[in-house]
């Protein structure tokens, strides 16, 4: 257990000062967080301006014009103020009339307007992020002029006096329409992906390193390859709950701090348990991914060798973030249910379901359950591989050598 | 140039040769196609989800559906307010409108719901509504209230056409461009830095660098990797068009039909990513050989990911202000020129100057790129194991270790 020790000790020293994965590990989240949280601020301002310009435009309801090839809008409704919406017998006039300011727009209602809808909006310039296209005034005009009745069009106009009633506890009320609500399946996914895949890769090229520089020949004559394959799985291990615990605490950070800029919902919360099982299930994948990439680096002599083999590893978890989308929209049906039970899935499925509905906690458990033992069982797997002939061998890698060396059948 | 050419023509047959290369190089577009398509199944299985109920005590409701083949939400009556309570508490219905009884007056209702139904639900039913109250008027007027207007924006200072309600795919065409060059950028620059990590790991750089100068080795291990690009080019904008193709015709996506891009902004993000790609190629260069493991470079590319999208993150008042100081100015960056200007071209016209500008100071830094990619080779070539400063690629003293 002493020399286990030794080598996770080693590992978690050797990997912390490598400034490349302190930068991806560490400086990324916190870098995308603060980022987030500017930008937030910075789209505070630029909300306020463009509502301003928006509320500018509508509130002064700026005149308009038509030009109306047809002849379908015989009389303006009663309720359009004068000389808001003026008609141009053609387009040459409007065209004069809008570059000389005297309209802001002019709308061009063509004859065929009844069987095709199309209505072409003319403007200087415009820009949809701060620009509305108000043609409100046309459109009820049309009405109006096409169903020859003006009570009627004012009925069609706005059919319904809609009182919404919710009958969900206001705490537990979120737009299901609101970003951080909608993509939060999507970011717990993102996170749970990082915290496996990058340990696992740095646990492949410690491997391939140490047979590269030939290290692995003066370890294996002090200790058996048991041993630094769990020294090295617990220091990747423990570094990617760190950053589990970073990646989260960034995105609590973000979700807490963000607020009205970045439009989070009040009273709007990571959920305990979901950030409880992310660790969890953090752990869970990367046993069972790392392990597996491990198993890649001892047999590889380089890692240039393994890169398109690992893609091939990492199916299961490709195939599931594929899924997300299916899953959170139905996190109840047999698809979301499969990919969460099943282990090589299921610590992305169970997130993407947890991260919409509330998982029976048996379910949560079985998953870890069955998780946990594949991850013992991969590892005694790969462990076989973790022998001299393979460590010290320089073959090239191939990936049916490594399912053959996986199920012992070399 | 024979020399240059050599060293391209081995970087470009290295690197295609191998199998990780083309499996990367047709899956990444196999996956993305598979994930339009996830997404486009997901999309026509969603469709057919929402039972909406209804309490109508007037009787106004005579007709239910749009039309005969409508299925996207089905309209339930339900003779009382309790019975449809009753269906709701059961997970029966998504939600249910109470007309009220004196509706031909009022105007009135209520929405009754656990989670907010989609905003096509709610409108449905007042498009139904709307369709019972027009039910003296003629087919054709009926039909063109119910779906409305379809509004174009011609815009005279940028000569193009802006459809009004959701965008169109050929305004994204410029922005895909771009992003594709960063994706292209970062993955042959990535080559070329592990490359020359490789060889300076095993010391066949001791042996190339007899026969040629370090810059005419940087300069064929870039065009070696503009070779490579050009074949990533080739292979996705071939899936691309065939995505497309089966998009619009196939299974008529009504946004992928009808594509005529604006070959001018497409045209300006070429130019410039070009000279980016040169200078973005020869930095990587130049950072590779700084470092002194393959699994460095590995991590490198991460950052210059997060720099080259950048104006991503700040689409926001770039869209708002195309022309602000913060616009103009990441349009001049090489770094960041590309994916602004494919952001700017959404909605406006980038002027002639900007675009030119933006690729002379792009190929400006580029020729300084690979003056200092080949400097840091140079100077790096025997300092196995030790990282190397970017101070000493200036420092005039001379090292008399071997």
């Amino acid at each position: 257990m002493k020399k286990t020790m030794l080598v996770m000790q080693y590992e978690i020293q050797t990997t912390l000062r490598r400034i490349p994965f302190m930068l991806v590990a560490v400086g990324l989240p916190l870098v995308l967080g603060v980022v987030a949280l500017i930008m937030g601020s910075m789209n505070r301002e630029s909300a306020e301006n463009l509502s301003q310009t928006a509320a500018a435009e509508t509130s002064q309801r700026a005149p308009q014009g038509y030009v109306d090839i047809g002849g379908l809008i015989k009389t303006l409704p009663p309720d359009i103020p004068h000389g808001w919406l003026t008609e141009y017998q053609d387009e040459e006039s409007a065209q004069a009339a809008l570059e000389s300011g005297g309209i802001i727009a002019y709308t061009i209602i063509p004859a065929d307007y009844v069987e095709t809808g199309s209505l072409t909006v003319v403007r200087l310039e415009y820009n949809p992020i701060s620009n509305e296209v108000d043609i409100g005034g046309v459109t009820w005009s049309l009405l109006y002029n096409l169903l020859g009745d003006g009570e009627l069009a004012a009925d069609v106009w706005n059919p319904l006096d809609v009182e919404w009633i919710s009958l969900t506890p206001i705490e537990t009320q979120f737009d299901n329409d609101n970003w951080i609500v909608e993509l939060l399946p999507s970011l717990m996914v993102l996170i749970l992906y990082a915290v496996i895949l990058l340990p696992a890769g740095i646990l492949m090229s410690a491997v391939t390193d140490e047979k590269k520089n030939r290290v692995m020949e003066v370890l294996m004559s002090s200790i058996s390859s048991q041993q630094v394959l769990t020294g090295k799985i617990l220091a990747l291990g423990l570094l990617g709950l760190l950053q589990t615990a970073l990646w989260v605490g960034v995105l609590w950070a973000v979700v807490s701090l963000g607020g009205q800029p970045l439009n989070i919902p009040p009273g709007f919360t990571l959920p305990r348990g979901l950030v409880v099982w992310v660790f969890v299930y953090g752990l869970l994948g990367f046993c069972m991914y790392g392990a597996q990439m491990a198993g890649m680096g001892a047999l590889a002599p380089d890692i240039k060798d393994v890169r398109g083999a690992s893609f091939i590893v990492m199916t299961p978890l490709v195939i599931v973030y594929l899924l997300v989308f299916p899953i959170s929209r139905a996190p109840n049906g047999m698809l979301a249910l499969v990919m969460s039970l099943f282990p090589l899935t299921s610590p992305i499925g169970m997130i993407a379901r947890m991260a919409t509905t509330e998982v029976p906690l048996w379910q949560a458990v079985l998953a870890a359950v069955l998780q946990m033992f594949t991850a013992v069982l991969i590892v005694g797997m790969v462990a076989r591989m973790f022998r001299a002939q393979h460590l010290l061998s320089g073959q090239t890698f191939s990936l049916g050598r490594y399912y053959r060396a996986l199920l012992a059948r070399m | 140039m024979s020399k240059v050419w050599l060293v391209a023509q081995y970087h470009f047959k290295q690197e295609t040769g191998k199998r990780s290369f083309l499996f990367l190089l047709f899956m990444l577009p196999l996956m993305l196609m598979l994930s339009l398509g996830v997404g486009y199944i997901n999309s026509h299985a969603q469709r057919t989800s929402a039972m909406l109920g209804y309490v109508d005590p007037d009787g106004l409701l005579v007709r239910t559906a749009l039309s005969p083949n409508d299925h996207d939400v089905q309209l339930v009556e339900f003779p009382t307010r309790s019975s449809a309570q009753t269906a709701l508490e059961a997970g029966k219905i998504s939600a249910y409108f109470l007309l009220a009884e004196n509706y031909a007056k009022t105007h009135h209702g209520e929405l009754v719901y656990f989670e907010t139904p989609a905003y096509s639900v709610t409108s449905y039913f007042l498009d139904v509504i709307r369709l019972n109250l027009m039910s003296s008027q003629p087919p054709a007027i009926v039909e063109r209230v119910l779906a409305g207007p379809d509004v174009t924006v011609r815009v005279t200072s940028a000569g193009r056409e802006i459809p009004a309600d959701e965008p169109n795919a050929e305004m994204f065409v410029p922005l895909i461009v771009a992003l594709m060059v960063i994706f292209l950028t970062l993955t042959t620059s990535g080559y070329m830095m592990e490359a020359l990590v490789t060889e300076k790991e095993n010391r066949i750089i001791e042996v190339i660098i007899c026969s040629i100068s370090p810059a005419q080795m940087m300069i064929g291990k870039i065009i070696g990797a503009l070779g490579i690009a050009l074949m990533q080019i080739v292979v996705w904008v071939t899936f691309l068009i065939s995505a497309i193709w089966i998009g619009g015709s196939l299974l008529e996506i009504t946004w992928l039909q009808d594509i005529h891009p604006y070959w001018r902004d497409v045209l300006a993000i070429v130019v410039v990513a070009l000279p980016v790609y040169i200078f973005m190629s020869a930095l990587l260069t130049a950072v590779g050989a700084t470092l002194v493991e393959v699994q460095e470079s590995d991590q490198a590319g991460p950052f210059f990911f997060i720099l080259m999208f950048l104006p991503v993150y700040l689409a926001l008042p770039i869209l708002q202000h195309p022309d602000s100081l913060l616009s103009v100015g990441l349009s001049l960056l090489p770094v960041t020129s590309v994916v602004t200007i494919a952001i700017r071209s959404l909605f406006s016209q980038v002027p002639t100057w900007q675009i030119v500008a933006s690729a002379v100071i792009a190929s400006a830094f580029g020729v300084l790129a690979v003056w200092l990619a080949s400097k840091a080779l140079r100077v790096s070539l025997l300092r196995y194991g030790q990282r190397l400063k970017w101070g000493d690629l200036f420092s005039h003293r001379r090292s008399a270790t071997v």
